[in-house]
């Protein structure tokens, strides 16, 4: 992993990051990278992905409605509010 | 008055219902001996000890009046610092949620109460379980009780250090990959990662959704199979619980294991294993075969490659899980002066995640860059089905696979293992929850003067055959219950 | 330029369904609540909450699928689609990957009397996001946001044409008619100024006979039909004269300005974009047998094709077949009349004169008309049976219209009930008679057309209730005499 690919997932993360913290990163990430790239070598022609664990299917609710009635719980853990709103800084 | 909080859940139940002891009693004297270890352990990151008080004074109303109790019932316990609750922060250990209290509670939070028992805090993670020796907490590292400067292991470091200095009768715990099992190895407790989707995951902070299983952390398999009796079950309001019939864990806890068969991998053995550890799972496995299992070497050759999956899969599902902390809507937020929403929200994240998550959100983002998606994540899905495929074929010949929980004892916080040691010890762990099958890691001698995990692995919904085998251990071996020398003292 | 070119156009349309509740959480479908009433762990997207699929998403999205001739899928399941923006609780949407619950649909559709047949690539269910407010005139002098998660987890359909739209008009009449199919189902309320349909459109121009398609725009804030046609008239015109003029055109998403009448690039901050589509581990694949989807089939309404044979069977002309069935609530404004009363074109004639007009000027619609089916047959029947006149209807409609009375009460009221009785008009006409003789001897002087006159006279002295057939008769009997 190149220094300019940890910047690009970073960015892409919205993770900002320092001077210098994408070559350290990149290095330490590489060795895992190189670890895991075994997986490159394995023999899978024709294995299906194993994406769900358990072969659990058709997992559905009725159209019920119900209020979760915590408004004021989910608002009092809000950084900023205005009118009932979560307030964030400007959005270009 | 007498050291309560060295007994076992389910003696001390029994002194509860027979009227020897009140709920209150019993709290206040693991409160009490919070009190004097805590300083030392840093297990916990929040306490409530006066709700404590104020439930355990409400339970022995009702034991007065003569209601009918559960077997878990008046039980002081911990929880795990990712399961929401109402009643105090759940921050994961991160400082992006430092002063988050959620506004609901988490499906195995309510079970665990329902059943009686009294929550007195949350315990000591690494930051959003990432980590296998909780040093990645925002908090702080907590200390193992069993020796100065050594690790409890991780991720439910705390959970597994508060049960083992008695500042809690159980706790509960989660594993992703060993989460639960390492950490009860290294305090020389009792940890079970049950099969995937038999305990409820709803409003358990997310490592790795398709990995993450809660557990308890016990000081005897009793206690363990009490637990899994209150907290497993489906959950209409998680899509992966599995909507099978739960069975009572404690039934077949009767010692015997005749005719059982048991599967040893030679994969689970490696070089790198402590000499002292291979002795004493040896020795388990001969006690298990005197008491009428039938041990088979077995193979479980996808074990190479396990863990790069799992090094894929974690870090991709990661990624994406660590996503909502951005400062919007709760969590601590980085103010940007004249910056826009995305300057705060790449500030937020940049000082409010720590080292190790920031690290793995990064390398998930990148496995799930356009470009690496096929190499990396597609095969690492694979390779899963390859090693799932695996256990299979094994438990069509055996009941169990044994072998060691961990390759070494807890180490010095100064001086951790080189990092094949660490890798191959996930190796060991990961394989389960790759698979979605259940483990337990129970205590099965010391070395060095510290504790040694045996590690009982089942197939998916085998959770009983599990217990049943690691119960016959316990029972046959006598090793339970350890108390850990260090803690005492005033030494931690 | 018009000839050289031909444009290729295809439409992303989004519908919001209608469930009762958000498409993975109980919160309430609902709009116009307070900010952050409707909102709960998991749509809010609070750490270590699940999403749990809401089944009548499916259902709708199979029926949708059924209407539009789309092949269901056996196998579906959902994705994470990751990007930041502050109206995305959990920073990412909750799509669908490569297997959509509807593939390989089309929609026939009629653009003036031309008829086309558009594909429909895919339909995949997902969640929608919640609401900005920005601070200040515009968001580019905005000093601040406020996010209201209500929306947030609302199911939405996205129905993806595939590239086969070739004009303006086209892509109008197929969002018209994907409309009215929606409104059949009654799975959606399909606003477009409520947000409730929404539509986004890929235009492309290329050479005449080419078959390599131009550079690809996307344009958004397509908030009406109107908008859509016009937006996309714009665009391949401005596209046209780039490739005439030999400047450069960008694959880009541009926006529609309704006031200016124009497209613009919508510059954003420049950002890594990689959506990274994810299969979500939290939801489990859903297998749809053919069981559920036959008894889907067989709970379909009529849909808009089929009613409209069935009108025109009844008796209806092909266009007022084809304007009556456009939308659903005038479809069933008709079905209703029609059971009461068989006379096709008398309803038709009536819903698609004075009561759309009156509708349409009081900003209402046929679901909620003031003069309802009842009340139509009721005033058609009077006109038919000779109680009132035409004209005297008229007046009835439009006081039932205002009111809501039934039209036999006002009529009642208001007596005006025709007079038939020869007696009484004969006594009229007597009247007008002897008022008029200037008129009378011109008519007896051979000038005929003077009986118009007289038969105005009668009428005004009846206050418009006389028949006037029987007034015209009268007349020219007694003026003969």
């Amino acid at each position: 992993m190149t220094p300019e690919q940890v910047e690009r997932a970073a960015k892409i993360a919205m993770i900002q990051i320092g001077e210098g913290e994408a070559e350290i990163l990149a290095k330490e990430l590489t060795e895992i990278i190189d670890y895991v790239s075994m997986v490159k070598d394995v023999d899978t022609e024709g294995v299906p992905p194993t994406i769900h664990v358990l072969p659990i299917s058709n997992v559905m609710r009725e159209d019920e409605a119900s209020s979760f009635g915590n408004r004021e719980g989910l608002l009092s853990q809000a950084p900023e509010t205005e009118n009932g709103h979560f307030k964030v800084p400007r959005i270009i | 008055m007498v050291d309560l909080f060295r007994f076992t859940a389910h003696e001390l139940a029994d002194k509860i219902k027979e009227k020897e002891i009140s709920c209150t009693e019993l709290t206040q004297n693991v409160l009490d001996r919070m009190d004097a270890v805590e300083g030392g352990v840093h297990a916990y990151v929040n306490t409530v000890k006066e709700q404590a008080l104020k439930e355990a004074a409400a339970a022995d109303k009702k034991i007065a009046a003569g209601e009918q109790v559960g077997p878990l019932f008046g039980i002081p316990i911990s929880l795990k610092d990712n399961m929401s609750s109402t009643d105090m922060p759940t921050t994961s250990c991160s400082r992006i949620l430092s002063n988050f209290t959620a506004p609901y509670t988490a499906t195995v939070v309510e079970k665990i109460r329902n059943a009686g028992t009294i929550v007195l805090g949350k315990t000591n993670m690494d930051e959003f379980a990432m980590g296998s020796s909780t040093i990645t907490s925002y908090y702080g590292p907590t200390q193992n009780p069993w020796g100065k400067d050594l690790v409890p292991g991780g991720s439910s470091g705390g959970a597994a250090a508060a049960v083992a200095a008695g500042e809690a009768i159980l706790s509960l715990g989660s594993d992703t990959g060993g989460s639960i099992r390492q950490p009860a190895a290294f305090c020389g407790v009792v940890g079970f990662k049950p099969t995937y989707g038999m305990v409820s995951r709803y409003g358990v902070h997310a490592m790795t959704c398709s990995l993450d299983q809660v557990g308890p952390i016990t000081k005897d398999v009793r206690d363990c199979a009490l637990a899994m009796n209150a907290i497993a079950g489906y959950d209409k309001k998680d899509a992966t619980s599995a909507n099978v019939p739960i069975p009572d864990f404690t039934a077949n806890l009767n010692g015997d294991i005749k005719g059982m068969r048991i599967g040893v991998p030679s994969e689970y053995f490696p070089s790198k294993l402590h000499p002292g550890i291979r002795e004493k799972v040896e020795g388990a496995l001969k006690l298990l075969e005197e008491q009428g299992a039938i041990i088979e070497e077995v193979s479980l050759p996808a074990s190479k490659y396990a863990l790069s999956a799992y090094y894929i899969i974690s870090p991709a599902e990661i990624s994406l899980n660590i996503s909502r902390l951005d400062g919007v809507s709760y969590g601590v937020r980085e103010d940007v002066i004249d910056g826009d929403v995305y300057d705060m929200m790449a500030a937020t994240r940049a000082k409010g995640l720590g080292k190790e998550v920031k690290s793995r959100v990064i390398l998930g983002t990148h496995f799930l860059c356009i470009e690496q998606l096929k190499p990396y994540y597609h095969k690492a899905l694979k390779v899963r089905t390859l090693v799932k495929r695996d256990f299979e074929e094994v438990f069509k010949k055996v009941d169990c696979i044994v072998g060691p929980t961990t390759l070494t004892t807890s180490f010095n916080f100064n001086s951790f293992p080189d990092s094949l040691t660490l890798r191959q010890n996930d190796l060991l762990l990961a394989g389960s929850n790759l698979a979605g099958n259940c483990a337990i890691s129970l205590p099965c001698g010391i070395v060095d003067g510290l504790p040694v995990g045996l590690q009982i692995m089942g197939n998916a919904f085998d959770d009983e055959k599990v217990l049943r085998m690691a119960y016959c251990f316990e029972q046959v071996s006598g090793i339970k219950n350890l108390q850990p020398t260090f803690v005492e003292g005033g030494n931690a | 330029m018009y000839d050289k070119y031909q444009p290729v156009i295809g439409l992303e349309v989004h519908v919001e369904l209608k469930t009762k509740s958000k498409i993975f959480c109980t919160c309430p479908v609902a709009f116009g609540c307070e900010p952050n009433t409707n909102v709960c762990p998991v749509c809010g997207g609070l750490p270590g909450s699940l999403p749990v699929l809401n089944k009548e998403v499916v259902n709708m999205a199979i029926k949708l699928g059924l209407a539009v001739n789309c092949q269901i899928a056996e196998y579906t399941d959902f994705y994470r689609k990751n990007y930041f923006y502050p109206d995305l609780p959990s920073n990412y949407q909750i799509t669908q990957g490569d297997d959509p619950i509807c593939a390989k649909g089309h929609l026939e559709v009629d653009t003036d009397g031309v008829k086309t047949k558009v594909g429909i690539t895919r339909i995949h269910m997902e969640e929608d996001a919640g609401k900005l407010v920005h601070s200040g005139d515009t968001i580019s002098t905005s000093q601040y946001a406020m996010a209201d998660f209500n929306r947030t987890g609302t199911p939405l359909l996205e129905i993806v044409s595939e590239p086969d739209i070739r004009s303006a008009a086209e892509a109008r009449a197929y969002l018209e008619q994907l409309k009215a199919i929606v409104e059949y189902l009654d799975i959606s309320d399909c606003k477009m100024e409520e947000g409730s349909l929404r539509c986004d459109a890929n235009i492309s121009v290329m050479p005449k006979g080419s078959d390599v398609y131009g550079t690809r725009v996307e344009v958004k804030n397509l908030n009406s039909f109107k908008a859509v046609q016009k937006a996309i008239e714009y665009e391949i015109y401005r596209q046209m004269c780039a490739l005439e003029d030999g400047t450069p055109l960008y694959q880009e998403t541009r926006t529609w300005d309704d006031g200016k009448g124009v497209t613009l690039s919508m510059r954003s901050k420049e950002s890594a974009q990689d959506y990274r589509y994810f299969p979500d581990p939290n939801l489990p694949p859903v297998y749809v047998s053919r069981e559920w989807v036959d008894g889907i089939r067989e709970s379909l309404p009529e849909m808009p094709k089929e009613r409209k044979a069935r009108l025109i069977e009844l008796g209806l002309p092909e266009y007022d077949a084809k304007i009556i069935t456009s939308s659903k609530a005038m479809a069933d404004y008709f079905d209703a009349c029609y059971e009461k009363y068989q006379e096709a074109k008398a309803i038709s004639n009536w819903m698609m004169g004075d009561l759309s007009a009156a509708l349409n000027s009081a900003g209402q619609d046929f679901k909620n008309s003031p003069v309802t089916p009842d009340m139509l047959v009721e005033l058609l029947k009077f006109i038919a049976d000779d109680t009132i006149s035409g004209k005297i209807a008229k007046t009835v409609f439009e006081e039932a219209f205002q009111t809501g009375k039934a039209p036999g009460e006002i009529v009642k009221e208001k007596g005006l009930v025709q007079i038939k009785d020869t007696g009484a008009i004969g006594e009229m006409v007597d009247q007008v008679i002897a008022a008029n003789p200037q008129s009378v001897t011109d008519y007896q002087a051979g000038k005929k057309q003077a009986i118009g006159f007289l038969v105005g006279q009668v009428m005004k002295l009846s206050q418009g209730k006389a028949n006037p057939g029987m007034v015209n008769k009268l007349l020219q009997e007694k003026l003969s005499e």
